[in-house]
């Protein structure tokens, strides 16, 4: 069973009114004094329960009835009981007026304030909807702003991959171009030492089958002796200035490949163990290496790439200590959140002789070396850098100055991400 | 919701006519009320614009008493059928024990027709009418339009709703006592339920059918 009622106040517009509530809308005196001359005398009005309310007590009553009910007495000392009905038919008139309105100014007071509160929800609605639109206007505006940043920092990539493919198009070019001269030189610097080791024979026999003084006279003039000498030394240091070119080229070889390199998943502890090995193989013993690394640790790398970007900053770093101090190597992972990948901090720390700040600004500058002349190239560190980055990831080298050691700190995006550069 | 008045014995019934605007409720009324005799109804009240469309509200109170002597009131309302008066519209419904949808016959008028009777099912649910369950006829009027919907399109059309059609001309009042007799019917037999389950009064459905019965006859 339904139990609402009027919109507004609970008390539907066609309620059951008692007399009393009725005249809220007559004016009652007004009424019984309009009355009171067709009467003949004072009147008075009585409710349904008998109750007088208005004017005077009498002794006959007439019914005032409403729809078939009675809802009060109309009384009257004076009056017949002709007149007395005719009169209540009068008042009962006034009653009906008076239910119409009471009717009709409930029903619009009600429905009125209907209106009034459905405007205010639709109101509230509204509100609620805009709050939902500004906050949703809100997150776009982040939502667009992280994108943009995506995107910036992809086209950086672009540009750094971009960078890389056209270095390392020049790298392979030098390489070839060298190559093929280094090649001939380095034959023709062999046959050449030969050469020198006829001409001393030569000269030996011929000394010995002529003994003749023109002939010696001419070899001394010439300073053959000084030449034999000095010839071979000349051509040693020839050859040595080609090994060093070769080395040279090989480095580049790095720049060439990092461009295109092909990517694998591979765990941080094998492409640790070729480090070693390949550091081994240039000569610099890993004996005094600690390690404090997470060796499950995924990357996405070119295996032959990243032992070689490794290798260069351990076999500073061991130069650095020359054999004294210590080098450790130590792994921290940093966990991704879902936009991004988590990240792999690798840090090689020495003991050894530190850098100056000057030292520190060019140490990744190509051909930049310390060292003594022959020993290094000063492509170690660029070659490394380029990797670095050819894998997405960095490289900083931190020291406080000489003899306060140097640390190099190496981040590499872990795979799993499926974001890959 | 029937109202029954213990100290005064007397019940009261409300029953709705419902429909878009100008599909002839008001006409359904005044019908009625020249087919009632003088005695069983009281004075109609209209609340009329110049235009005749129903403002507020119209009433015709009708009323007769049970041979027990008990006073059955019926309150016979209709609504404007106008779409801004909705609030109005809400509040005459409220506590109604049944209604008539009155239907336009006329092919431009489906559209109107159906909004309203959606119109109905969400008053109802906004006053807390049990839809499902309120007695409820549907009168397509206007049948003496030059081109109306045919009955049979008509039948077809509601023949899975639950509710029974009447065919009526409410100008002549063709249609219009059936129309009633069959609401009263079945509002009268869910008050009766009702009344009983309060256990509070000493009248049966057939009673008060059967005065509604002899006021239709009686003139
Ligand atoms: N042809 C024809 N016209 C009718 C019939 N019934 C009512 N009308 C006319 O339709 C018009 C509207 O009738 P009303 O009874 O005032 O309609 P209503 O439903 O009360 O309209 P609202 O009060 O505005 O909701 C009037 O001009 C009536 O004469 C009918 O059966 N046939
Ligand atoms: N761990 C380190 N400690 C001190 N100085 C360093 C360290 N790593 C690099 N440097 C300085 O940076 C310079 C550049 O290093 P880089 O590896 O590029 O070249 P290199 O070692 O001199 O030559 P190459 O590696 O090509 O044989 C070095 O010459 C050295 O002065
Ligand atoms: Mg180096
Ligand atoms: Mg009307």
């Amino acid at each position: 069973m339904e139990t609402t009622a009027s919109p507004s106040d609970g008390t539907p517009f066609d309620r059951e009114l008692p007399l009393s509530e009725l005249f809220a809308y007559i004016d009652g005196d007004a009424l019984l004094s309009s009355l009171m001359p067709l009467a003949g005398g004072r009147i008075g009005i009585r409710d349904a329960h008998g109750q007088l309310f208005l004017g005077c007590d009498a002794d006959n009553w007439q019914p005032l009835e409403l729809e078939w009910e009675v809802v009060g007495y109309l009384g009257c000392a004076e009056a017949d009981a002709a007149t007395l009905r005719a009169l209540a038919g009068m008042v009962e008139v006034q009653l009906r007026t008076a239910r119409r309105i009471q009717m009709v100014s409930d029903l619009h007071h009600g429905a009125v304030e209907e209106d009034y509160r459905r405007l205010k929800e639709k109101n509230e609605q509204l509100q609620a909807s805009e709050e939902r639109y500004r906050c949703l206007a809100a997150s776009l505006e982040q939502r667009v702003q992280a994108q943009l940043k995506t995107l910036q920092e992809n086209e950086k990539r672009l540009a750094e991959a971009r960078r890389l493919a056209s270095m390392g198009h020049l790298a392979a070019g030098i390489a070839h171009e060298v190559n093929n001269p280094l090649g001939f030189i380095n034959a023709n610097l062999r046959s050449a030492t030969r050469y020198v080791e006829q001409l001393r024979v030569l000269a030996r026999g011929l000394a010995e089958a002529f003994d003749l003084r023109d002939v010696r006279a001419a070899w001394e003039r010439a300073d053959m002796e000084f030449l034999l000498e000095d010839f071979p030394d000349l051509l040693d240091e020839s050859q040595q200035g080609v090994v060093r070119i070769g080395a040279i080229v090989s480095a580049l070889r790095g720049l060439t490949d990092a461009s295109s390199a092909q990517m694998e998943p591979l765990q941080l502890g094998t492409v640790l163990g070729q480090v070693y090995r390949r550091t081994e193989e240039r000569g610099f013993s890993t004996a005094m290496l600690r390690t404090h690394v997470d060796r499950a640790v995924a990357l996405h790398a070119n295996l032959e790439l990243m032992q070689q970007a490794l290798a260069e900053v351990l076999i500073n770093a061991l130069q650095a200590c020359d054999g004294r101090g210590e080098v450790t190597i130590e792994t921290r992972r940093e966990d991704g959140t879902e936009e991004q990948c988590g990240w792999l901090e690798l840090a090689v720390v020495d003991s050894g002789a530190g850098m100056t700040p000057e030292t520190l600004e060019h140490a990744f500058d190509p051909f930049y070396t310390t060292r003594a002349v022959g020993s290094g190239v000063g492509l170690g560190l660029t070659v490394s850098r380029e990797i670095i980055l050819a894998h997405g990831g960095g490289i900083a080298l931190h020291s406080d100055g000489p003899e306060t050691g140097t640390t190099a700190r190496i981040r590499l995006p872990l795979h799993g991400g499926g974001e890959s550069p | 919701m029937a109202d029954y008045d213990a100290s005064s014995n007397r019940v009261t019934l409300k029953v709705v006519y419902y429909g878009p605007a100008l599909s002839g409720k008001t006409t359904n009324v005044v019908a009625l009320h020249d087919m009632l005799s003088p005695q069983s109804r009281g004075e109609i009240m209209m609340f009329e614009t110049r235009q005749d469309r129903t403002l507020f509200f119209d009433l015709l109170p009708v009323g007769f008493r049970t041979r027990s002597g008990m006073l059955v009131k019926l309150k016979l309302y209709t609504v404007p059928g106008q779409v801004a008066h909705d609030s109005t519209r809400k509040a005459v419904l409220s506590r109604a024990d049944g209604v008539c949808f009155v239907a336009d016959s006329a092919k431009s008028q489906s559209v109107n027709n159906a909004e309203s009777f959606e119109n109905l099912e969400a008053n109802c649910r906004r006053v807390g009418l049990d839809f499902e369950r309120l007695p409820l006829v549907i009168q397509f009027n206007k049948r003496d339009l030059p081109d109306p919907v045919p009955e049979k399109d008509l039948r077809d059309r509601w023949s899975a709703a639950p509710w029974p059609l009447h065919m009526a001309t409410a100008l002549t009042g063709q249609g219009v006592q059936q129309t009633f007799l069959d609401l009263m019917a079945r509002s009268v037999e869910s008050v009766a339920r009702e009344l009983d389950d309060i256990g509070a009064v000493a009248v049966t459905a057939d009673e008060i059918r059967d005065g509604f019965l002899t006021l239709a006859k009686g003139r």
